[in-house]
């Protein structure tokens, strides 16, 4: 009880809050600049309109015009924003009208999904690996080089490797594809020359992006385990001539991952933003790749759509992972 | 009949900090010898290289901890054996079974994700790995409660536990194999008075019962009036006065010690307290001649010239100082 | 100068600033430049390296080199007043807020964890997509300074919550100190260099997020920045044509910016506080 009343519900009270500020932040940061989203995106309809059916256009700009209130007040529009969200409505796409903005999320998140849960799960894996064996035995000549290697490769722009890559793999030695999620033109199902198609594809956006996580999370992981190691209770141990293998395990490694779980909860949540940058520079067409079109095509909805989406993501994968903390930490268990 | 014996000792810690080596001589020709069923109380101000003194005589010596020259040795069954000639792994034999270590009572000496049986049995695995999982807890169990200790301690979080009590735990978890030797660094500082003397009866009481060697070291000679047998004053990484506890506090002979002795508050006394004016000196460029020259009221010439030889003055007393040779 | 000098010793401190200095050298040869950056078609197209052109020409006949001087001391420059606008954002909320504490405290940190939560990128790129045609370079920089200050204002508020349990605010209350020149005296000269520390390690984010801006077509490209640079040659198809001097020209002068003010944060936060390395590095 004292757990769920010191523990649970501050919690709870700030998850609500944060979401509503989040999404808040998410509804006003775009309407103090010059030019607001909405008439942004009515004037490019309009333009639009000259070429394609005005009927339709017209049409779009009426539907937009009554659903934001655009005559009426910044306040009216803020509620009306949060009413629809309830009922779980971002309206219809602008691009694709009137395919519902939910629909075309739907339709990308299993991409974004397959990626960036692949790679984080191997980041986690790989880089926790290197980096906890880096920080314990750091005497050791290869795994110094490792290091040396994630100290170069971490502060690298993301954008700059991807594109070296694609350099690499698909003109010099085209064993990859450029981009895309499958072959165009390849028909969508479930038989396995499919599934290798799109592998292939999916190779070198994870490469770049399991490349950069690793070296990120070697090198905290590193520091982790170099300041575990000195502490009083891993020395205690080592005094007692504990097996080193119980040390390195029991020890050093169920304390240094307290902090990493933490941050796994919270790289989940990118799940669905998308990776905008890995998903343009790839042309792969997740969540990230919808985003960047929305954004060039201005449409308001879909971009709200998915920018609110990210940030409920984000939030609550924090909740989740400070109600999963206390079963990892005992000293949260028992407040 | 003698456990440890440690002959003419140095010790340095030699660091490389941004690109400068800095060498600080923690312990400096120190002689002592430990032996069955004593307590040896070593005192001093923080940053005399007592911490340094005890990991010597245990052998946990890494970098930037450097062992300069002299020897220890420990007698274990009628044996004896030079520490540091040791191969690394009889070395760690003969941790817990000869000689334990309490360190200085903090938050963290124990392993905040496990319980606390997690521990002990970790321990006990190390030093018994064909024992089954039962039985070594049953040990734990059965110490325990010859120790006076509510078995009930094993199945908690050491941050369920108070400070006396982590202490005390921590306490079983070093006698738990009947060393022949304890050493307790420091080991009632973090707490508060009334539970300083619990913690204080439980050492003295495991050491009566195991009549071995309990060192104590600690800055505070309040702490040792009671329960050491022998004291050492440690000074600038050497020992400068070594004798009975009782002359150390009726006859004291350096005058470091006498400013010791003399700056424990006693009952019914008002008037302010002497203390040795200064600092101690630093490690890294100790001052010539007697270390202790610069703070001393009553230094001679030869006190910042020549380094006092630690010479026995009388039964089981021992001193550097020119002053007392020379009269 | 002592902190300088034992700096110095570390050589990850000392090569961080020899690059960032030749990088910056390198940007002050662009007040001597010839030519005008956002003028096309100066010199002939497609030149390689040569002495005349030290870096070659590319195809919309700009002289490589003299335009990377531009690139380099304009990132330079967002970088540094970006930084410095969300520094003082950070400064002052983590100071109130952590001094404070209570309500004041609680709203300060909600709104900061809703800067937090906001998908950065995402909303960058929407409110740079609505605001392009006029996106200088100090208002890039104001909306990289209101967008990036939140991470680092949680992190000088725990440094003065630490501080505050420790003995001199106690004696300083006590003592009867008014509180404005407590936060000054005693907290201010304290967190400076921890905000010097954040500062680098903010230029090397707000640099990343202008090249990916820039990278996606999304700021105002004719302003010389290395963002642009990359854009121009990626459009243009500098890979495929084979024209790498023009490509490797931004990449090479980002990778060493990022490179240099790395180590610098690295070398500086373990100076200040060994612990703080972690959470340098965890900081996104």
């Amino acid at each position: 009880m004292r757990f769920v009343k010191r523990y649970l519900i501050p919690r709870l009270i700030q998850y609500v809050l944060v979401t509503f500020f989040g999404i808040t932040l998410v509804f006003f940061l775009p309407r103090l600049m010059p030019v607001g989203p909405v008439e942004k995106a009515v004037a490019s309809i309009q333009a639009r309109g000259a070429y394609t059916d005005p009927k339709a256009a017209e049409e779009t700009v009426r539907v937009l015009r009554e659903m934001y209130g655009l005559d009426r007040g910044l306040f009216f529009q803020y509620l009306s924003f949060w009413r629809r969200l309830f009922t779980g409505d971002f309206g219809p796409s602008l691009v694709s009208f009137p395919t519902p903005v939910i629909q075309l999320i739907g339709a990308s998140l299993p991409w974004t999904f397959g990626l960036l849960f692949t790679t984080t799960v191997l980041v986690f894996v790989i880089g926790n690996f290197t980096g906890a064996l880096a920080g314990y035995f750091r005497q050791n000549r290869a795994l110094k080089i490792l290091d040396a290697a994630a100290m170069v490769l971490a502060p690298m722009p993301y954008y700059i490797v991807a594109q070296l890559l694609i350099i690499l793999f698909a003109y010099l030695i085209p064993v990859f594809p450029v981009g895309g999620g499958y072959t165009i033109g390849a028909s969508v199902s479930l038989s396995l020359a499919f599934i290798a198609d799109v592998l292939k594809h999916a190779f070198l956006p994870a490469l770049s992006l399991v490349l950069l996580g690793v070296a990120t999370t070697h090198q905290i992981m590193r520091l982790i385990v170099q300041g575990v190691n000195e502490e009083d209770y891993v020395r205690y141990a080592r005094i007692a001539a504990v097996r080193e293998r119980t040390i390195f395990g029991k020890y050093v490694m169920r304390n240094a991952m307290l902090p990493q779980i933490t941050r796994l909860a919270l790289s989940f949540s990118g799940l669905f933003g998308g990776a905008l940058v890995t998903e343009v520079v790839f042309a792969y067409p997740g969540v990230g790749l919808l985003a960047y079109r929305a954004i060039l095509a201005s449409d308001y909805n879909l971009i709200m759509g998915i920018t609110t989406l990210s940030t409920v993501a984000l939030t609550t994968s924090t909740l989740l992972m400070d109600l999963l903390n206390p079963l990892f930490d005992p000293r949260i268990r028992l407040i | 009949m003698w456990s440890v014996r440690a002959n003419k000792l140095c010790a340095a810690y030699v660091l490389d900090i941004f690109g400068t080596k800095k060498v600080i001589h923690a312990v400096n020709e120190v002689s002592l010898e430990l032996r069955e069923n004593e307590v040896y109380g070593i005192a001093g101000e923080s940053g005399c290289g007592k911490t340094t003194l005890v990991r010597l005589l245990f052998g946990d010596v890494q970098p930037p901890l450097r062992l300069m020259g002299g020897r220890v040795l420990y007698q274990v069954d009628g044996r004896e054996l030079d520490l540091y000639s040791l191969a690394p792994a009889e070395r760690r034999d003969l941790r817990w079974s000869f000689i334990s270590y309490v360190p200085q009572s903090s938050m963290s000496n124990l392993n905040p994700v496990i319980k606390v049986k997690g521990t002990f049995g970790d321990v006990l695995k190390s030093h018994a790995p064909h024992q089954g999982k039962r039985e070594l807890l049953e040990r734990a169990r059965q110490h325990l409660v010859e120790l006076g200790l509510p078995p009930k301690v094993l199945e908690v979080y050491p941050h369920q536990l108070s400070g006396g009590m982590r202490q005390r735990v921590v306490i079983a978890l070093a006698t738990l194999l009947s060393p022949r030797v304890v050493i307790a660094d420091e080991p009632v500082t973090a707490l508060d008075v009334v539970v300083q003397r619990g913690v204080l009866q439980l050492l003295k009481e495991v050491q009566e019962r195991l009549q071995n060697a309990l060192v104590i070291v600690t800055h505070d000679m309040g702490v040792l009036a009671n329960v050491a047998d022998r004291i050492g004053i440690m000074y600038a990484g050497r020992i400068i006065e070594e004798a009975s506890v009782w002359t150390i506090f009726e006859q004291p002979l350096h005058p470091y010690t006498r400013y010791l002795i003399n700056s424990l508050p006693a009952f019914g006394d008002k008037g302010t307290r002497e203390s040795a004016p200064g600092s101690p000196p630093s490690l890294v460029e100790l001052p010539s001649g007697c270390a202790f020259h610069p703070r001393c009221r009553l230094a001679r010439d030869r006190c910042r010239e020549e380094v006092p030889e630690f010479e026995m003055v009388g039964d089981e007393h021992r001193v550097a100082c020119w002053l007392v040779k020379e009269g | 100068m002592k902190t300088l000098r034992a700096l110095l010793r570390d050589g990850r401190f000392s090569l961080g600033s020899v690059v960032l200095l030749l990088l910056v050298a390198l940007a002050v040869l662009s007040f001597f430049s010839p030519y005008d950056p956002t003028e096309w078609r100066v010199v002939p197209r497609d030149l390689p390296p040569s002495r005349q052109y030290l870096l070659g020409t590319n195809s919309l006949g700009q002289d490589v080199f003299w335009l990377l001087t531009f690139a380099v001391r304009n990132s330079i420059f967002l970088a540094f007043l970006a930084s410095t606008i969300s520094r003082v954002i950070a400064l002052a909320v983590g100071l109130v807020s952590g001094y404070s504490g209570g309500i004041v405290d609680r709203v300060l940190m909600l709104v900061n964890d809703g800067f937090i939560v906001v998908p950065l990128l995402l909303i960058l790129v929407l409110l740079a997509m609505l605001v392009r045609e006029r996106l200088n370079l100090p208002a890039m920089a104001l909306l990289f300074g209101v967008m990036g200050w939140a991470f680092d204002a949680r992190f000088i508020r725990s440094q003065i919550l630490s501080l505050r349990e420790r003995e001199f605010t106690y004696t300083a209350i006590l003592s009867g100190t008014p509180s404005l020149r407590l936060i000054v005296n005693e907290y201010l000269l304290f967190v400076v260099p921890l905000t010097m520390a954040t500062l680098i390690g903010n230029m090397i984010w707000v640099t990343g997020m202008e090249v990916t801006l820039a990278y996606l077509g999304l700021t105002d490209v004719t302003i010389p920045t290395l963002g642009t640079m990359l854009h121009f040659a990626l459009n243009y198809q500098a890979v495929l044509l084979g024209l790498w001097w023009w490509i490797f020209a931004p990449i090479g002068a980002a990778v060493a910016l990022f490179v240099a003010l790395y180590l610098l944060s690295m070398s500086i936060s373990e100076y200040l506080d060994p612990r703080a390395r972690i959470q340098r590095v965890g900081a996104r």
